[in-house]
């Protein structure tokens, strides 16, 4: 579609700055969409890999549990769960990938896990807390990538919606503008040239 | 002391492990959407939550969209069928264009 603007010198000239910036921010943008590309197809391993590790690890933890509670009465498990001085804290930061802020954890635990005696309790439970300390980990883990992954592909749709506007959009239209008003102006030079033609031939006879 | 800044909701027997990992939990009450926004709320950056609720937070879902934080994992659960796994196909679809393989066991 052709933008409506006056055929004119000055115009022509306008569009022509304005077609380089274009093009320049299309193959910018392009570089970008190619650069997240990267990032997600590295994270898509990743996060499937870590998927599968979380769901075998809480099917463990809870599996684990569920028959340590059985062992012993519930009530002795919950009591000494109850004395758990563990706590977890995490340090959140950010780092950026391109233009996007994308989360960071470091964890920090103080305290211990196992904080009952062995009367009462199996040694059932004490794996299971075990494996919840790994398991934290991967969750955390699993946390910040497919966070990451989220944010990426917010940012791949954008990105590609303007690469598509600027190559299928604004810069057909702009070349298609110039073709125009260079013909026009060609057009307009030789109307010209014909008329000082003729007035030269009427002004000779 | 520092307040944790994770927490996980769920059913009783979900939670129970990490309460003793010492993380914050909270029983998930009827209406999962009002106890997940009174947790953002709360200030927690990261939310584990079963699987099984996640289609009831889309809404939650759209409004964050964009920020980093807080950030909201679901977690297989008992009566989960594998919307978490869905919900990264649905993402990576939707940045990549097509689907990529995810290999099913």
């Amino acid at each position: 579609m052709k933008l409506n603007v006056p055929p004119t010198r000055m115009s022509l000239l306008r569009l022509k700055k304005r077609i380089k910036i274009a093009k320049r921010g299309h193959k910018l943008l392009k570089d970008k969409f190619e650069e997240l590309m990267r990032h997600v197809y590295g994270l898509v391993d990743e996060i499937k890999l870590l998927r599968k590790n979380v769901d075998k690890k809480l099917r463990e933890v809870f599996y684990l549990f569920s028959i340590s509670d059985h062992v012993k009465d519930k009530e002795y498990v919950d009591v000494a769960l109850s004395y758990t001085t563990k706590k977890i804290s995490l340090e959140i930061n950010t780092r950026r990938i391109l233009n996007l802020k994308v989360p960071v954890f470091k964890k920090s635990v103080s305290g211990s896990l196992i904080n009952y005696g062995f009367y009462q309790t199996n040694a059932l439970l004490d794996k299971a807390m075990l494996e919840m300390e790994e398991l934290i980990d991967v969750l955390l883990e699993l946390a910040e990538k497919e966070k990451t992954l989220e944010l990426l592909s917010e940012e791949i749709e954008r990105t590609r919606r303007r690469v598509n506007a600027l190559e299928f959009v604004v810069i057909p239209n702009i070349s298609e503008t110039i073709q125009y008003i260079k013909l026009k102006l060609n057009e307009a030079e030789r109307g010209n040239l014909t008329r000082l033609m003729r007035v030269k031939e009427t002004i000779r006879k | 002391m520092k307040r944790s800044e994770l927490c996980v909701v769920g059913e009783e027997e979900m939670i129970a492990p990490f309460r003793a990992a010492g993380m914050d939990v909270y029983p998930l009450s009827k209406n999962p959407n009002e106890d997940i926004e009174s947790l953002i709320k709360n200030d927690y950056k990261i939310i584990f939550f079963p699987e099984d609720i996640l289609k009831n937070l889309s809404g939650i879902f759209t409004r964050l969209k964009g920020q980093t934080f807080p950030l909201l994992i679901s977690l297989p659960s008992s009566k989960g069928k594998g919307e978490s796994v869905e919900r990264i196909k649905e993402i990576i679809k939707k940045a990549v264009g097509i689907e990529v393989y995810w290999e099913e066991e």
